[in-house]
C-alpha cells in the first residue's frame, strides 16, 4: 500500500495544523540539540587546537608589549602588532637553566593599503630552532620555504601560487595552513629571513613604528619549552627575575581566561538543550496523548471492523514516526545550514577560538540529532499508544449514546 | 460456521455510594443461525447491546463461552480473534462511526485494508448503489448526515461479505423509507446465508425476523412469531 | 493552478526581494575604509543586488502570464541566474582578504544561501508549471 494512502498518513493529512506544529515541534529539538553539540564540539575543538598552534610551555616577550596589553590581543585576538627586543637578550634567555627547545619569532603588521584593504599579520619564525609553527606548516607544505616564500593562514582570501606585496616586497604564497579556528587563520607565516627584509623595506618606507631598529639584531618573542626535569613556572621566574626588561609567560595561563569562558558558555548551551528537550518532550506527549483521546471513538471504530491492540498502537506510532522524521532532519539541515556558512560570524561574535570538527564526526552527529529526536517523539507516543492498546471498546461505542 | 453463546453472563459493577454489582445479561444460551435474520427487542438499558458486544468479540464474558463452532472465541489471541472479526463479523455499531480522515469509499474498504488486502472498489460501490448514497463515494464524512453516515457504516459492515451480521441499532437515526431499504437489505443478506442478529427498539422491525427475541432486565426470551 | 505552485511563486517573489534588499541592508559586505574608499567585497554586494533585481522583477513577472509553459520558461532563466548569483562573491568578484571580515562570513553565506532556496523553488516550481500545463 502506498504511504499516501496509508491509515496514519491520512489521520496526519486530516489535520494539517497539528501535524505542522509537531513536525517543527521536533524540528527544533533535533536543530537545538544538533546546533547545540556542533557549537559546543567546535568550541572545545577550536581550544585544542589554540593549546596545540600556541605549542610552547613559555613565551617572552618584551615588557612594553604586556604593559600596552596588546600581547594577549595579538596571540589570541588575531589583531595587528608588532614589538622587538635586542637579540642579548634572547642570549641572556637561552642561557637560563631548564630549557629545552627555544626558538625566536618575529612580527610584523602589514600596512593597510598595501594588498588586501586590511592590516595582516606577518609571523617569522627560525626554520633552524623553530619547533611551534613548522610542525603545522609541515601538514600542509613539506619543503623548506626560501625567501620571499609565505605561508598563509586558512582565513586568508589568498591561495597558493598567488603574490602577496608587503611593503613593496612581492612575496610567493607556497601553501595555505589548516584551519585551527583561531586568530592563526588570519596571521602570514615565513622565515627570518624573509620577514627580516620585510621589517627593513617597513623601515626604509618609513611604515614601522620602531624608527632605530635593525632588523638584524632583534626579536619579538621567544618561544620556550621546558627541559625534562624542570617546570615551566620555575623558569619563567628565573626568566623574569634574571632577564631584565623582558616578560615570561605560561601559555596555559595566557588562555585559562579563554577555557573559562568557554566552560560557561558550553554550560549555558548545555542548559538550554536540556530545556528545550525536556519541554520539547513534554509538549510531545501532551500532543499525542490529547490527539489519541479525541480520537478514542475513531479507535474503538478500528478496532470493531478487525484491528488487533498492536494494530491500533502501531497505528500511533506511525504517526509518530512519519511527523517526528521529517521534523528532524527539516531540524538538523536547518542546524547545518545556520552553522556551517555562518560559522565564520559565529566565531566572531563569540569571540572564542571555534573550529568545526571534521565532516565525519559532523555526520555523527547529524545522525545522532536525527535518531535522538525520533526516538524522544516515539517515546512520547508510546504511552498513548499504549493506553489506547488498551481501549474498552465496547464502553467507548456506548458512550455517545 | 455457527456463532454459539453457551450460558453466558455479564455482570457489572456499578461505583455508587454503595457497590451495585448487577448482571447486565443473566445466564442464557443463544445461537446465531445462517441464513436467518434474528431480531432482539427491548427497552433501553435491558443489556440487548451488551449481549452484541460479547458475540462480536468485544466484550468478555463474566461466565460462559462463545464458540465459533466449537473454538472458543475468547480463547483465541487478541490477533486471531481480531483478525476473526475482520473476515467473518460485520458489526454495524451505534452512533456514527466513520473515520473522519478518509473519504466514503475508503470508509467502506476499511476492512480490507486494515487486514492488509486489495481494496475491493466494485464491491464497494455496488453496496453504496443499493444503499442509495453511490453519489456520495468520494465526499468526506464530515460533509454527511447522520443517516447518510449510518448507511456507509452497513455498507463497511458488510464489504467483506461476513457470515455473520452484527448491527446494533441499525436504522435509529434513519426515515421511515431509508429504513425500509436497510431492513430488506439485511433481510436479503440473511437469504444470503449471512447469520444476521439485529438489535433495536423499532417495532417494524419484527415483520423482517425470522426469528424474534425480547429482552427484559438482562434475561433474553424468544417470541415465537 | 494547484495551491502548491502559487506559494512556490510568491516564495520566489520574497525570497528575491530579501536577497536584492537584504544584500543592500541587512547582510551587506565591510563597511568603506575610513578613507572613504570601497574595498574588492562592495564590487560583489553591487552585482548580487543587480542580479538581486533581475529575480524580483521576473518572479513578477511570472504572475502576469497565465501559461504554464511561459511561467516555468521565466523560472528556468531565474534558476540560472541565482546560479550566477551564487558564482558572484569571491568566484566572479574577489572579497577581502580576510575571511572573517563580514563580507565572507555574512554577505557570502547569506546570499549563497538564499540564491541556493531560489534556484530549488524555481526548478520545483517550473517543473510543476509544465506538468499541470501537460494534465490540461
Amino acid at each position: 500500500m502506498k504511504l499516501s494512502k496509508s491509515l496514519p498518513f491520512r489521520n496526519l493529512a486530516g489535520k494539517p495544523v497539528r501535524t505542522t506544529v509537531l513536525v517543527l515541534l521536533t524540528a527544533l529539538l533535533s536543530l537545538t540539540v544538533f546546533g547545540g553539540t556542533l557549537m559546543i564540539t567546535s568550541l572545545k575543538t577550536g581550544l585544542h587546537s589554540l593549546e596545540s598552534r600556541l605549542g610552547a610551555d613559555i613565551m617572552v616577550v618584551p615588557y612594553e608589549a604586556t604593559t600596552k596589553s596588546n600581547l594577549e590581543n595579538i596571540v589570541l585576538q588575531g589583531a595587528t602588532g608588532y614589538f622587538y627586543m635586542d637579540n642579548a637578550r634572547y642570549e641572556k634567555i637561552a642561557s637560563c637553566d631548564g630549557i629545552g627547545q627555544i626558538s625566536a619569532q618575529f612580527f610584523l603588521a602589514s600596512a593597510s593599503s598595501s594588498c588586501c584593504s586590511v592590516a595582516v599579520q606577518i609571523i617569522g619564525f627560525d626554520p633552524e630552532t623553530d619547533f611551534t609553527i613548522t610542525p603545522w606548516i609541515k601538514k600542509s607544505y613539506s619543503q623548506d620555504l626560501q625567501k620571499f616564500d609565505v605561508v598563509v593562514g586558512n582565513d586568508l582570501n589568498a591561495f597558493v601560487g598567488d603574490t602577496v606585496t608587503f611593503y613593496g616586497i612581492d612575496c610567493h604564497v607556497t601553501a595555505k595552513l589548516d584551519k585551527t579556528g583561531t586568530s592563526f587563520d588570519t596571521a602570514v607565516f615565513t622565515n627570518q629571513e624573509t620577514i627580516k627584509a620585510l621589517i627593513q623595506s617597513s623601515l626604509d618606507l618609513k611604515m614601522n613604528t620602531f624608527q632605530n631598529i635593525d632588523p638584524e639584531k632583534v626579536v619579538s618573542c621567544v618561544m620556550i619549552n621546558a627541559a625534562e626535569g624542570y617546570t615551566a613556572e620555575e623558569i619563567v621566574n628565573d626568566i623574569n627575575i634574571h632577564v631584565k626588561k623582558v616578560k615570561a609567560i605560561q601559555t596555559k595561563e595566557m588562555i585559562s581566561g579563554i577555557s573559562d569562558s568557554l566552560a560557561g558558555v558550553s554550560d549555558i548551551i548545555s542548559i538550554l538543550i536540556l530545556v528545550v528537550w525536556i519541554l520539547g518532550v513534554v509538549i510531545l506527549l501532551l500532543a499525542f496523548t490529547m490527539s489519541v483521546s479525541e480520537r478514542k471513538k475513531e479507535f474503538a471504530v478500528l478496532r470493531v471492523v478487525g484491528a488487533s491492540r498492536n494494530q491500533l498502537a502501531g497505528i500511533v506510532m506511525q504517526e509518530a514516526l512519519l511527523t517526528c522524521l521529517p521534523g528532524s532532519v527539516i531540524g538538523t539541515a536547518l542546524g547545518l545550514l545556520i552553522i556551517l556558512p555562518f560559522n565564520q560570524m559565529i566565531e566572531e561574535q563569540l569571540n572564542l577560538p571555534f573550529l568545526l570538527p571534521e565532516s565525519g564526526q559532523i555526520t555523527g552527529f547529524v545522525i545522532a540529532a536525527v535518531l535522538a529526536s525520533v526516538l524522544s517523539g516515539c517515546v512520547a507516543a508510546a504511552a498513548s499508544a499504549f493506553r489506547i492498546s488498551r481501549i474498552d471498546t465496547a464502553l467507548i461505542l456506548r458512550g455517545d449514546n | 460456521m455457527t456463532l454459539k453463546a453457551q450460558k453466558i453472563s455479564k455482570e457489572f459493577i456499578r461505583e455508587m455510594k454503595h457497590t451495585n454489582r448487577f448482571f447486565a445479561v443473566q445466564e442464557t444460551d443463544f445461537t446465531l443461525e445462517s441464513g436467518s435474520l434474528t431480531v432482539l427487542m427491548g427497552r433501553s438499558g435491558s443489556g440487548k447491546s451488551t449481549l452484541l458486544n460479547m458475540l462480536s468479540g468485544l466484550m468478555l464474558p463474566t461466565s460462559g463461552k462463545i464458540l465459533l463452532d466449537d473454538t472458543d472465541m475468547y480463547a483465541l489471541s487478541d490477533k486471531e480473534l481480531s483478525r476473526f472479526r475482520n473476515q467473518h463479523i460485520g458489526v454495524i455499531p451505534q452512533g456514527q462511526t466513520a473515520l473522519h480522515s478518509l473519504d466514503v469509499l475508503e470508509n467502506v474498504c476499511l476492512p480490507y485494508t486494515l487486514g492488509g488486502d486489495d481494496a475491493h472498489h466494485a464491491d464497494a460501490l455496488a453496496l453504496l448503489e443499493t444503499l442509495e448514497i453511490a453519489h456520495l463515494q468520494s465526499a468526506m464524512p464530515a460533509e454527511l448526515s447522520g443517516g447518510e453516515l449510518r448507511r456507509m457504516a452497513i455498507a463497511r459492515a458488510f464489504i467483506r461479505k461476513p457470515e455473520f451480521i452484527l448491527a446494533d441499532e441499525p436504522t435509529s437515526d434513519l426515515d421511515d423509507e431509508t429504513t425500509k431499504i436497510v431492513f430488506s437489505f439485511l433481510k436479503h443478506a440473511a437469504q444470503d446465508g449471512s447469520a444476521v442478529f439485529v438489535v433495536t427498539h423499532e417495532n417494524d422491525a419484527a415483520q423482517y425476523a425470522d426469528r424474534l427475541f425480547r429482552m427484559n432486565a438482562g434475561s433474553l426470551e424468544e417470541q415465537f412469531i | 493552478m494547484k495551491k502548491i505552485t502559487v506559494i512556490l511563486d510568491a516564495l520566489l517573489c520574497v525570497l528575491s526581494a530579501v536577497l536584492c534588499f537584504g544584500t543592500k541592508f541587512l547582510f551587506h559586505a565591510c563597511a568603506p575604509k575610513e578613507d572613504g574608499g570601497w574595498m574588492a567585497c562592495h564590487w560583489a554586494e553591487q552585482a548580487v543586488f543587480g542580479l538581486g533585481i533581475v529575480l524580483l522583477i521576473l518572479s513578477i513577472i511570472t504572475f502576469c502570464f497565465p501559461d504554464g509553459k511561459t511561467k516555468s520558461g521565466i523560472q528556468i532563466s531565474m534558476a540560472v541566474v541565482s546560479a550566477l548569483v551564487i558564482a558572484v562573491p569571491n568566484h566572479l568578484i574577489k572579497l577581502c582578504m580576510m575571511t572573517d571580515m563580514r563580507c565572507h562570513s555574512v554577505m557570502k553565506p547569506a546570499a549563497i544561501i538564499i540564491s541556493i532556496l531560489i534556484l530549488i523553488c524555481s526548478v520545483t516550481s517550473g517543473m510543476l508549471h509544465r506538468k499541470e500545463e501537460s494534465q490540461t
